[in-house]
């Protein structure tokens, strides 16, 4: 019974030794001489083609990672996509055309801060202005109170591919203003819509554009996000 | 908030050219503006009609110290028939 048992054991063993190749899995790695033409080459195409997918996948994952900053740069040099260089010159302003077929309607906004004591308004609703062409608008702001109150504004434009077009000369944002009690006054705002707003494809069909000021009270300790630009006013 | 969206388009507000006009405590300019005021309500709202009263405003700003001078042509005013209009309003005044 055991002698059988060992010749079925034995001749088991020498059919799975012919049956499974030679070949241990780390060994496709390795080119041994003794290896036939054939095989060699086909270890070699195989190994190249993992190194180049390989060097593709890094590639990929670097190039992904480098378009962040490569693509600021080219947006700010082109001025592509509405992020144009900061602010504008006046070489500009002299020499711009007006756009007499696109009227565009700029309807004014006005809103205070929740403690904001001043009474604040826009004096027009809506004024129709020509790209290219300057336009002068005006906000009226009371102090009701007893006291002097220091404020200090900031402004929105909507649409939002709209404010990258709306240049303003002069305005009363971004510094501290003071009125003193019981007083009134008019604070203009002197502004151009640039005339590159006619070949802007998301502006096509905008022909209103809201600009809405904010009013705060400048009080210590009040962290608004103000660019860095925006400097106090100097003792008066 | 919306600003502090990773890679969304935050809207920066741009300083103006010249910066911040001074204010007009005393009402130096309230003529001017009222002028204008009526104009555009004249006019409809249009303010390619009420360009001399803009002028003349932005003039008594710079009459009285409220805005730095400039060359009209720098604030987009070219029309060469201001001059006359703005020493009638001077003489005036």
């Amino acid at each position: 019974m055991l002698r059988t048992l060992n010749a079925l054991r034995g001749q088991c063993q020498q059919l799975l030794r012919s049956s499974i190749p030679r070949q241990k899995p780390n060994q496709i790695w390795r080119m041994k001489s003794t290896d036939s033409p054939e095989e060699a080459a086909r270890k070699l195409r195989l190994k190249s083609t993992l190194y180049y997918i390989t060097a593709g996948g890094v590639l990929i994952v670097g190039l992904s990672y480098a378009a962040v900053p490569l693509y600021s740069i080219f947006c700010q040099a082109y001025s592509y996509g509405g992020t144009t260089s900061q602010g504008h010159d006046s070489e500009k302003v002299e020499h711009m055309h007006k756009v007499k077929d696109r009227i565009l309607k700029i309807r004014f906004n006005a809103d205070i801060g929740s403690s904001m004591r001043w009474n604040f308004k826009p004096q027009q609703y809506e004024i129709k202005v020509a790209p290219g062409e300057t336009a002068l608008a005006f906000y009226t702001a009371r102090n009701p109170t007893d006291k002097p109150v220091i404020g200090i504004s900031t402004y929105n434009v909507i649409p939002f591919e709209a404010g990258a077009y709306f240049n303003k000369i002069q305005c009363f944002c971004f510094e501290e203003q003071q009125l003193n009690p019981h007083e009134e006054v008019d604070m203009p705002v002197f502004f151009y819509i640039d005339p590159e707003i006619t070949g802007d494809p998301a502006l096509e069909h905008c022909d209103t554009i809201t600009l809405s000021y904010t009013f705060f009270e400048a009080r210590e300790g009040l962290k608004l996000n103000f660019p860095n630009y925006a400097k106090p006013h100097a003792a008066a | 908030m919306t600003s502090q969206i990773y890679n969304q388009k935050k809207f920066v507000p741009t300083p103006p050219e010249k910066g911040s006009f001074p204010l007009d405590h005393e009402g130096l300019c309230k003529k001017q503006f009222l002028l204008y005021a009526s104009c555009l309500r004249r006019n409809a709202q249009d303010t390619s009609q009420c360009r001399e009263d803009a002028q003349n405003y932005l003039a008594c700003r710079m009459d009285n110290n409220l805005m730095e001078r400039t060359e009209w042509s720098k604030l987009g005013f070219h029309s060469d028939s201001k001059p006359a209009k703005e020493e009638k309003q001077d003489s005036s005044n």
